[in-house]
């Protein structure tokens, strides 16, 4: 492989960055890591809400369809 | 509402869909988010209930499926319940709620105890806790704090970095991904920088934010017990003594020469009297003898106090909440740094319109516009500017930081150059907060105390050691040896005596051996003498009396030297009158024999010893900075919640000379008409006995007319005013937790004259970063000239948006933080403040950088005709470091002065070496577009770098310039050029 003197400066420097700024980037790639997984879980959690709401919707119009006798209306909290 | 019990803990759960039909319930249960273990033990769980068919847990969206049977009556009668407004945060759940209101300091000691139904042994430890529920915890709620992410947003959202971002999108667009990512690399570094200083402030703020887990000595079910202050609830009855801080508000139900110093909080210098006896309700808070604020010092005695108000409820609260509601100004500099962005971007973009125009109707393919735009985007920004301002602004900190000054608020180093009116508060501040015997005058005229010395073996026989071991015998304070040092605890006046007499060579320790004391008569209602009596040492007692002369003085009969009669006393009332004209706090000293052991204290037949002056002295150079501020056109308010005739004192010791105003006549004179406020507010020099609020106020009013205001204090009674004012200095390493936490300046020294010496550097600041924008927008401006004159008249581009990065970030930024590094003018405080309106770029400046940059552009036009765009680029290059000494202050020359710091020339050299490097490193040269070294290319760089030089007119060889020419030669630093 040909020795490219630019590439290899822009390693060697992005390295030795990288390992002096590490220490004062942790808490900040910390919380964006965090805000990231944060997002996600809050993404998967809508999504499968979503899903129970359709398969809720689907088995109540299924249980009307088919005529399924109604239980009492709801009154009061247990 | 369902609720399930997990490892015993409730966890309450909600119906959010209840399908009657398909006979299924959907509940939301929030601990289940994310917990399949529990998931599968609430599905065990559910089963076991009567009727129930299927059960299905969800870890993901935290909810559970219950499908039940028609046999199932209580399931199929549970509601949904509707979505509940979002929780507030966590944080909240524990704030404190203030407690029972009422103007408790008013009201007989027996209507506290039944309000608060409390009793003077203090609560049960069960109604304690009730208490300690309902009200919350006697902690005040610390101020949040932005996140990380949010302190990198608010960087990267500014109108230039959203101008970089979208030209690196339209590099990336037009397919030159190499400028692009060099774009985005410079976004990263300014949003880098910025986020670097902004964090490093918030961490500076939460090492301020800790909370004291002070403990208290409270009644509890009628025993003495220690609870941390935190647990303290109203209706505790408190036991306090000397030393002690109070931890929350309280009610006194008893007293023994109990004293508070209420300096923090009130400004009071001397220490207050605390007795059971109600005040009237209006009575102003420094004058509330009934009431123990929290956050205050007992400086003496001791007693029992019924705790009223905690947490929020506080007076310190009340203040911290002034301080939490008054946002910070904008600096001056950041408004202006906000204007001129401002205006960039409106230039930038028209240029950039017109360009595309031009280049459209010239038929050029749109990818080449589209570049052109990106061009003029990076030309017109000063992307250096961020790093040159942080520079001037970081050196400045530094500087100041070696005078023991710490700047919180990097852009205050500036503002404090522009500062036109210093409110100082006086204890603490102008004053240390500390008395000092000033005057012993034994009725012959006052003694040279410097030179004191007491003689311990003839105490009743030489009055000035008489007067001393009286004063020192009378107090109540407690002194304790520490090898050298010596610690004594007590009022500041009481302390300041037994200083005073041990300094003049008296032991304390061996006195009260020799004169053990047998009784003691306190300060009463009616009564401002305290009487102490004492076994002589030659046998028989002695009494001493200390306390108001007006008093004392009418109890003598004898003098020093003879019987008094009635003239002697006249004239001993005379000589207090005049020490109290001087703003002392003077005491009369009497003594006599008693007739027989135990015989009751006498109410007369006294001999008078003395008068004592004390004083809360001046800090060094407080009188000195008074002047020097006069002499640098800033003009002084003495702001003080101190008596009237304190201040006045003070006001006139350290030279202030104006209007004085009192408690009360602040509120009326800010409803004035701007033009008569603006008028009375010159002439104020004093304002004395003002609240927190006051202060706030008038600063407000100051800033409101124009003025940049600098408020001094160290108490937190100067808390909101600090927060207010554009820039708050906390006084001393002793200022309270609160002043430093909201002040923009630190001090921890106690030398006045230290914020006069800030002021100057923050004018070095203001002067060098006008000089810097001068050369920065100067330079900008021939490259957006270069691009948009190539665009219009349909030229290829002379400069790519590689090479403009290249020009703006390296070799403009070296010089251009080479000047915001220039070490200033040596008169910088003999000339008034600039106008607080004028412009970073006054008109005549503007003139300039229009000029220069035109000529750079002619320069790098040139270039362009004789060597095309390799060559302009080397020319305009080498013309922009050049220009830098012409951007230089008259009296700078390229040689350093004796003792002076060669930077400007190294950074200058470093600038040059990097152009040298970008002509002849072939990767380099390849990333910048340019050809190999050539004889034009060695011209062009030399004569760009002597060009600026010589048509500026300063060649480079003269390097004594006659001060008096220097200031004429100045540039638009003077308000008279810079006024609109």
């Amino acid at each position: 492989m040909k020795f490219d003197l630019p590439s290899f400066l822009l390693g060697y420097g992005a390295g030795a960055s990288s390992v002096l700024i590490g220490k004062h980037l942790r808490p900040l790639l910390l919380e964006i890591a965090t805000a990231a997984y944060r997002f996600g879980d809050a993404l998967i959690a809508r999504v499968a809400m979503k899903q129970e709401d359709l398969e809720d919707l689907l088995a109540e119009a299924q249980a009307r369809a088919r005529g399924r006798s109604r239980a009492p209306s709801p009154e009061a909290q247990a | 509402m369902v609720v399930f019990f997990i490892d015993e803990q409730p966890a309450p759960a909600r119906v959010v869909r209840h399908s009657v039909a398909a006979r299924r319930l959907r509940l939301e249960v929030p601990a289940l988010r994310a917990d399949r273990f529990l998931a599968r033990r609430l599905e065990r769980t559910a089963r076991t209930w009567p009727g129930v068919l299927e059960t299905h847990a969800e870890p993901r969206s935290g909810r559970m499926l219950v499908c039940y049977a028609e046999r199932a009556p209580l399931l199929a009668r549970l509601s949904e319940q509707p979505d509940e407004a979002p929780a507030p945060p966590a944080a909240s759940a524990a704030v404190p709620r203030a407690g029972p209101q009422a103007p408790w300091h008013a009201l007989a000691v027996e209507e506290v105890l039944e309000r608060l139904d409390s009793a003077p042994h203090g609560l049960s430890r069960a109604e304690a806790a009730r208490r300690l529920r309902r009200y919350g915890p006697n902690a005040l709620m610390l101020e949040g704090q932005r996140s990380r992410l949010a302190i990198l947003g608010e960087q990267l959202v500014t109108l230039p970095m959203g101008m970089l971002m979208g030209s690196a999108a339209a590099s990336a667009l037009a397919g030159d991904r190499l400028e692009a990512a060099a774009i985005l690399a410079v976004v990263g570094l300014n949003a880098g920088l910025g986020y670097h200083i902004e964090r490093r402030n918030q961490k500076l703020l939460a090492s301020w934010q800790r909370l004291e887990a002070g403990m208290a000595q409270v009644l509890r079910d009628g025993v003495l017990q220690r609870v941390p202050a935190a647990e303290l609830v109203p209706g505790d009855v408190l036991l306090v003594r000397a030393g002690d801080v109070m931890p929350a508000d309280a009610r006194v139900l008893e007293s023994h020469r109990l004293t508070a110093d209420e300096a923090a909080l009130t400004g009071e210098s001397e220490p207050q009297h605390k007795e059971p006896a109600a005040v009237k309700e209006g009575t102003a808070l420094a004058e509330r003898g009934s009431l123990l604020h929290s956050g205050t010092v007992i400086a003496s005695g001791h007693g029992r106090a019924l705790v009223v108000a905690t947490g929020a409820g506080t007076e310190l609260a009340r203040v911290r909440r002034l301080v939490e509601a008054s946002a910070p100004p904008p600096t001056p500099l950041a408004r202006r740094l906000d204007q001129l962005n401002r205006r960039v971007a409106v230039l930038s973009a028209g240029a950039a319109v017109l360009a595309g125009a031009a280049g459209l109707a010239h038929g050029r393919p749109v990818a080449r516009v589209l570049r052109s735009a990106v061009a003029l985007g990076v030309a017109a920004l000063p992307e250096g500017l961020p790093l040159v301002a942080t520079a001037a602004l970081v050196r400045s900190m530094q500087r100041l930081h070696a005078r023991g000054l710490v700047v919180r608020r990097v852009s205050s180093a500036e503002t404090l150059g522009g500062v036109t009116v210093i409110c100082a508060d006086k204890t603490g501040t102008l004053t240390r907060n500390e008395m000092r015997l000033e005057v012993l005058d034994t009725g012959e005229g006052p003694l040279e105390l410097a030179g004191l010395k007491a003689r311990p073996e003839h105490v009743l026989e030489h009055p000035p050691t008489l007067a001393l071991a009286a004063a020192l015998l009378n107090s109540d304070v407690d002194v304790h040896r520490n090898g050298q040092e010596l610690t004594i605890s007590g009022s500041s006046t009481e302390r300041a005596l037994v200083k005073a007499a041990h300094a003049a060579g008296l032991d304390g320790a061996a006195l009260r051996h020799d004169f053990p004391r047998l009784k003691l008569q306190e300060r009463s209602e009616g009564i401002h003498y305290v009487v102490s009596s004492h076994q002589a040492p030659g046998g028989g007692e002695v009494a001493f009396i200390k306390g108001a002369p007006e008093q004392v003085i009418p109890l003598c009969e004898r003098g020093l030297r003879g019987p008094l009669g009635a003239r002697g006393r006249e004239r001993l009332l005379r000589r207090n009158e005049e020490l109290a004209a001087q703003g002392l706090r003077v005491l009369g000293l009497a003594w006599r024999r008693l007739p027989a052991r135990g015989a009751a204290l006498p109410a007369g037949g006294y001999t008078f010893i003395g008068l004592m002056g004390l004083r809360d002295p001046l800090r060094p150079g407080a009188a000195n900075s008074v002047r020097l501020a006069r002499s640098a056109g800033i003009r002084t308010i003495l702001v003080t919640g101190d008596q009237q005739h304190t201040a006045e004192a003070i006001a006139r010791e350290v030279g202030l000379r104006g209007e004085m105003l009192g408690a009360g006549e602040l509120a009326p004179l800010l409803t004035l008409p701007r033009e008569v406020l603006r008028e009375r507010l010159d002439r104020l020099a004093v304002l004395a006995r003002v609240t927190p609020e006051d202060k706030m106020r008038l600063v407000h009013a100051l800033r409101e007319l124009g003025e940049i205001v600098a408020m001094a204090g160290d108490g937190i009674n100067d808390a909101p005013a600090l927060k207010a004012a554009d820039v708050g200095v906390a006084v001393g390493a002793r200022s309270s937790d609160m002043a430093r936490q909201v002040a923009d300046v630190v001090m921890a020294g106690e030398d006045l004259r230290d914020i006069i010496h800030a002021v100057g550097e923050g004018r070095i600041v203001q002067d060098n970063l006008r000089r810097a924008l001068r050369f920065l927008f100067a330079t900008n401006l021939s490259e957006l000239a270069l691009v948009v004159s190539s665009s219009l008249l349909g030229l290829p581009d002379p400069l790519s948006p590689m090479q403009l990065l290249w020009l703006n970030l390296l070799t403009d930024t070296l010089p251009g933080v080479a000047l915001s590094l220039e070490p200033g003018n040596p008169d910088v405080l003999d000339r008034p403040p600039a106008p607080p309106d004028a412009p970073l770029l006054p008109p005549p400046v503007l003139r300039l950088v229009v000029r220069d940059g035109l000529l750079m552009a002619g320069l790098g036009a040139a270039g362009m005709a004789l060597g095309g765009p390799p060559l302009a680029f080397g020319v305009l290059t080498a013309t922009q470091i050049g220009y830098a000494s012409a951007c230089r202050a008259a009296h700078a020359t390229w040689r350093p002065a004796r003792g002076g710091s060669p930077r400007f020339m190294m950074l200058i050299g470093g600038a040059v070496a990097l152009q040298v490097v970008a002509l002849t490193f072939p990767p380099l040269r390849s990333i910048l577009g340019l050809p190999a070294l050539s004889v034009w290319s060695v011209g062009g760089l030399a004569t760009g770098l002597v060009l600026p030089r010589l048509v500026s007119g300063q060649p480079g060889w003269s390097h004594r310039v006659r001060r008096g020419r220097l200031c004429a030669n100045r540039l638009p630093l003077r308000p008279s050029e810079v006024s609109p």
